[in-house]
């Protein structure tokens, strides 16, 4: 069983923990370490690994103190080069090549965002779950099977981000949004695509504060997938 | 960037048999466009050597960016290069006399005249004698009158040299004439609010502002292009790619992120197609691994155990 707390979601931070029991790890840092300590009651040191996608403050800005603390990045090159940091605590990890933190196997994939190396993540625990967490993509390139808890970011709906567009919305700041984010219209694409029979739990992760309307895609995704839906 | 990085894996050459491969592809291009003038497809200027241009144009490609510390040439497919390349010969343009540019939109790379282009351009076009803009100040007289034909024409423009203030707000407008050999000359006004909309979309709008001015020139003279080139009964290759390259001008730009379309048709195209899975782990769970190889399409648990003891021991260093 996947056990999934958000400590922070959105544009203005980004930090999850996911454990199956056994392992503990932090999606993301994207906050204060202060806050991730809350977020954690203080238990720091159960984690394993944290594991970041890019280089965007809101995915990363409390990783230096993670640093500090001993806790074990891993990341892409690119995220590093981006964030030019240098420790010895810092794991380079790789599009499409696995690997071990406890009981989880971690496969790493490209995924589409504005900054130089992001990454998806693919994590099956050892006692079978198999979570997707993928965020600030506007599409994922892969078809997964056997998924049993979903993560995945729900920027905007394109109504929303439309109507926006009309009140005022820059339209460079428009095609932004469209060419770095996840649409609701997309996921919908995307729940078509994928085997979604084993899934559990669907997060959707990263709701814009302006671009989306929550009831909206919350009602879209249940029509689509009759699934357990958690909007942190 | 994520083109550039797969575009390196799926390759694995060195750095020099790279350059020369791009180097060969663009002779190719050459070949092709000489083989066109044979066969009287197209006519180029005599004194254009589309070998030099495309020369010039595959130096142009293949600078490495210095933000982004990738060429152009790496970050766009390679039929989009060909086709780009072709438009450019075609037309008998050279980015080195800066008569257009490469510009990415997306992974398609497009070739853009600029406004010394269009003016070598529709000189080209048989029976065209000179191509000329103004600037019409606030304060000038300029006047129009339709003729005996009924087509708008040019009457008199009394210029003022001291209101030319190089201030945007004091362009009351700009016109374009192309002149024909016979004398007849078609003339393109374009008000001010007509030449704001249309830097409205584009992205050069600190450009716009510093030399309002030459680009309310070269605004209309494209507007003026556009219009004759596509009421022209010509429809040569020549024409097409002038066309092509007049259609990328009024394309809205926002630094490499493409415009909507283009964007929904790449989301189109690639989302949810490459099946990925987790390689099935190894010997410690047999069961599992049964278990999990019925659902695995992609599995290659040959290299499993090597990829695995590499990170374990290199990357997880301990």
């Amino acid at each position: 069983m996947i056990e999934i707390k958000t400590i922070a979601t959105g544009s203005k931070g980004n930090c999850y923990r996911v454990s199956d029991g056994s392992t503990a790890l932090l999606l993301e840092a994207g906050i204060s370490f202060k806050v991730i300590q809350q977020g954690l009651e203080f238990k720091t040191s159960e984690i394993a690994g944290v594991l970041i996608s890019h280089e965007h403050q809101d995915h990363c800005k409390g990783v230096e103190c993670c640093l500090k603390r001993g806790m074990t990045i891993y990341m892409s090159q690119g995220t590093k080069d981006g964030m030019s940091l240098d420790n010895a605590q810092i794991r380079i990890i790789k599009s499409k090549e696995q690997f071990r933190i406890g009981t989880w196997t971690v496969l790493p994939f490209d995924v589409q965002h504005d900054v130089n190396e992001p990454l998806g993540f693919l994590l099956q625990s050892d006692n079978g779950d198999k979570l997707l967490f993928a965020t600030d993509t506007y599409y994922i390139k892969y078809k997964f099977t056997g998924l049993t808890h979903l993560m995945i970011e729900c920027n905007y709906d394109q109504q929303t981000l439309d109507s926006n567009l009309a009140s005022g919305l820059h339209p460079a700041q428009y095609r932004r949004v469209m060419k770095s984010h996840f649409s609701l219209e997309n996921l919908l694409e995307f729940f078509k695509a994928n085997d979604m029979s084993k899934v559990e739990e669907i997060h959707l992760l990263h709701l814009s504060d302006s671009n989306s309307n929550e009831t909206y895609i919350r009602q879209a995704v249940a029509r689509a997938t009759g699934k357990l839906i958690y909007i942190p | 960037m994520t083109n550039a990085v797969v575009n390196q894996q799926h390759h694995q050459l060195t750095p020099e048999q790279q350059k020369e491969k791009q180097n060969n592809f663009v002779t190719a291009v050459a070949q092709k466009i000489e083989k066109m003038q044979h066969l009287g497809q197209i006519s180029l200027p005599g004194n254009y050597s589309a070998a030099n241009a495309l020369q010039a144009a595959y130096f142009t490609l293949t600078a490495i960016d210095f933000k982004s510390k990738v060429a152009l040439i790496d970050k766009v497919t390679p039929e989009s290069v060909a086709f780009a390349l072709q438009d450019m010969a075609i037309q008998g343009l050279s980015v080195a006399k800066k008569q257009g540019y490469f510009i990415a939109y997306g992974d398609k790379l497009q070739f853009q005249r600029s406004y010394h282009g269009t003016k070598a351009v529709i000189k080209r076009l048989t029976g065209i004698k000179e191509i000329w803009a103004n600037v019409i100040w606030k304060g000038e007289e300029f006047e129009v009158e339709y003729n005996e034909r009924g087509v708008l024409s040019f009457k008199s423009h009394k210029a003022d040299w001291r209101v030319a203030t190089g201030q945007k707000e004091d362009i009351e407008g700009a016109y374009c004439i192309i002149e024909h050999e016979d004398g007849r000359q078609y003339l393109t006004v374009m008000t001010m609010a007509e030449i704001l909309t249309s830097w409205s979309q584009s992205s050069n709008q600190s450009v716009q502002n510093k030399y309002p001015q030459e680009m309310a020139k070269r605004t209309v003279i494209n507007r003026a292009a556009k219009e004759f080139l596509n009421t022209s009964d010509d429809s040569d290759l020549l024409v097409d790619a002038i066309n092509r390259t007049t259609e990328n001008e009024f394309e809205p730009q926002v630094k490499d992120m493409g415009d909507v379309q283009e964007v929904q048709h790449e989301i189109a195209q690639n989302a949810n197609t490459e099946e990925l899975d987790i390689k099935p782990a190894p010997a410690q769970q047999p069961e599992k691994v049964a278990k999990k190889q019925l659902e695995v399409i992609d599995a290659a648990p040959k290299d499993d155990g090597q990829a695995k003891l590499v990170l374990d021991e290199e990357e997880l260093g301990f």
